[in-house]
């Protein structure tokens, strides 16, 4: 198999004078230690990856652990610090900044969790973005812009603006863009964690049919253990900026390298290394609560629309404000009472730092999903028993 | 026409019954605002007694190297003030914030007294201090705003930068948006007040002009000229900074440093 992206000894380290972290790094002092020390923050540790022609490999890890920096070294959005990063066997750690522009232009895409569409410009536009930029005329740009867009299957939305289409929808233009460069190397940051989850499965199969048809070399980033078994042809798993572990699904399964890996895996550990972050999923209905209106009605149609009993209320900034039900909301409707009244007292959010070993007796007493927030009251998703029942039994699921 | 009543500091000590109201309510609400009301009320004294005699000092000089100086000295601490408000650690602020607001409102300065008020010498500290000041003052404010909103909008909307970056783009074509947005934001508010003022507030220097026993329609025609002043002043100063700022934020290499 041809080796297409080589990653040598690869370092990051944040700050104004990394030779001080790399004395103390060869001393085999720990990164926290460093940090202590220095200030410096090391990124990534010494990382060596073979990355075939044509396969997926995924990168996964949680926060922190490195893998949102390491995809920015492989195009050079960030600096490295000290090591090589090979395209087929060129250095991109190494070129000028024309050399370097060329290869993010023909030969390397990425694609964001957040989308990155341009909101004015239509889904054409968007799409032929990247050749605007390395200076297509507009008609060859058009021509194979349409093309990208047929590949994901959004020919017929090309004169559509993004605000228009579903979330799903918007990120098949982010990669139906990257697509229209006709690069080598595509990279996906996150990719698909903004989407909700059936959609999310729905775009993993498409971008492994895509794949079938063309061979092109995908490094997926991800925190999502279920996504990275289900597109990997191989996965590298970072741990704290150091690349822990590469193999194939079954390998990684077989045989972990550290309690780390095998923690994504088997129950023991898992209460512990998880928080309340990691597993809220945003399934449930939320209701942003407008100042004006009374918002009762509205709330309830949006519950039966989406056959749900409860929903969550959160102000347009997104913080979490409580969960209302469908017979507390019919209760306040025929009281005319406001909103605020329809919400349950004994529903209490969990801040999304809360180890998942300390949820059980909240999420089992909660009659319905337990909200997460973050430190700035911002809604983060709910909780629900299956999730962290499946959570806790990450075992079960791999080995029974 | 009637003459300015003198204040004494034996009758000015009366107004610091303003600050006890202050800090009655901080105590009573626990506010925790005594300590910084009572810097702030013997900075104001202190500060502003300090000025009025080097004014004084100054205003006996007359010399324009000395005027000159006076003022990068203000603006020395207008961009100090900035860089304060901006709190951003990858990215020095101060010295081209300070270079280019030096440049360009002295410039303005220059201007106004010389060629619109037309003062003999142009230099002549009672008009240059004070209109050059206001220009400070209020140019600060416009600078620090856009400068906060270039570098949150860089870190917020940071992968639509990175997402131009990766195509190939330079550093201009990923923050030409987020550039026209900071410049606005430090734009406005001199634009807004030109819509407001005389309907919703009297312009403080007018007032002090009217209250000095000034000709109130002299005192109009100068605060005319103080407003389109300061709107040429905040554009001219914020259209510059951010640029300066903004190319710093990115490597030879169009990478983010933030």
């Amino acid at each position: 198999m041809t080796v297409k992206l080589e990653v040598k000894h690869l370092y990051k380290i944040f700050g104004d004078d990394p030779s001080e972290a790399f004395k103390l790094l060869e001393q085999g002092v720990s990164k926290e230690e460093i940090f202590e020390r220095t200030g410096l923050t090391v990124g990534v540790q010494d990382a060596n990856l073979e990355i075939h022609e044509g396969e997926i490999f995924v990168v996964m890890g949680l926060s922190g652990s490195g893998k949102s920096t390491l995809v920015r070294l492989l195009n050079r959005l960030i600096e490295p610090s000290r090591g090589q990063v090979l395209i087929d066997g060129e250095d991109i750690a190494a070129i000028n900044e024309e050399a370097l522009r060329e290869v993010r232009r023909r030969k390397i895409s990425m694609v964001f969790q957040s989308f990155a569409l341009m909101p004015h410009m239509s889904v054409l536009e968007n799409t032929a973005f990247g050749l605007e930029i390395a200076g297509e005329p507009v008609a060859k740009r058009h021509e194979k812009a349409l093309s990208a867009l047929r590949q994901v299957g959004l020919e017929a939305f090309a004169n559509s603006y993004p605000d228009e289409l579903s979330g799903g929808m918007q990120q098949r233009v982010g990669l139906a863009r990257a697509l229209a460069n006709d690069p080598d190397v595509l990279l996906m940051d996150e990719a698909f964690s903004a989407l909700d989850p059936l959609i999310r499965t729905e775009m993993q199969d498409e971008l492994v049919a895509l794949q079938n048809k063309h061979q092109r070399t995908i490094v997926f980033i991800s925190h999502d253990l279920d996504e990275a078994m289900r597109i990997g042809d191989r996965i590298a798993i970072m741990q704290g900026g150091i690349v822990v572990q590469v193999g194939t699904p079954d390998e990684i399964l077989n045989n972990p390298a550290n309690d780390y890996v095998r923690s994504f895996f088997r129950g023991v550990d898992v209460s512990n290394v998880f928080c309340a972050r990691d597993i809220a999923r945003k399934r449930q209905a939320t209701i942003i609560r407008k100042g004006t209106e009374d918002g009762v009605r509205s709330s309830l149609q949006l519950l039966k629309d989406n056959d749900r009993e409860y929903g969550y209320v959160v102000d347009p900034q997104s913080r979490f404000l409580g969960v209302v039900s469908v017979p507390a909301l019919t209760e306040a409707l025929k009281e005319k009472a406001p909103l605020e009244q329809a919400m349950l007292t004994h529903v209490e959010a969990i801040p999304a730092d809360t180890a998942v070993g300390e949820l059980i007796s909240r999420v089992a007493q909660a009659p319905c999903s337990v909200p997460v927030i973050d430190e700035d009251q911002k809604y983060l998703g709910v909780i629900s028993k299956a999730v962290l029942l499946e959570t806790l039994d990450r075992e079960g699921e791999y080995h029974g | 026409m009637t003459s300015v009543i003198e204040i004494s500091w034996l009758q000015l000590s009366l107004s610091l019954l303003f600050i006890l109201i202050a800090a009655a309510a901080s105590l009573y609400y626990r506010l925790k605002l005594e300590k910084d009301l009572l810097i702030g009320s013997v900075r104001t004294v202190a500060q502003l007694a300090l000025v009025g005699y080097l004014l004084q000092f100054i205003f006996d000089l007359e010399h324009p190297l000395l005027i000159l100086l006076l003022y990068m000295w203000m603006l020395f601490w207008a961009a100090h003030a900035i860089r304060g408000r901006v709190e951003e650690e990858r990215v020095a602020i101060l010295g081209p914030t300070f270079v280019s607001m030096a440049v360009t409102f002295t410039l303005i300065t220059v201007m106004v007294t010389r060629v619109v008020v037309q003062v003999e010498p142009w230099y002549q500290p009672q008009y240059f201090i004070p209109l050059g000041g206001m220009i400070a003052g209020n140019a600060m404010n416009a600078v620090s705003l856009s400068l906060e909103r270039l570098l949150s909008s860089l870190r917020d909307q940071r992968q639509e930068v990175e997402l131009v970056l990766s195509l190939g783009g330079n550093w201009q074509e990923a923050s030409q948006r987020l550039r026209r947005e900071a410049i606005r934001a430090g734009m406005i508010p001199s634009i807004n007040a030109m819509m407001t003022v005389g309907l919703v507030s009297l312009p403080g220097m007018m007032s002090g002009q009217i209250l000095a026993g000034v000709d109130p329609a002299l005192a109009v025609r100068y605060q005319i000229l103080v407003m389109l002043m300061l709107v040429g002043a905040t554009a001219l100063g914020t259209l510059i900074v951010v640029n300066l700022i903004l190319k710093r934020c990115f490597t030879r290499l169009d990478q983010l440093r933030l």
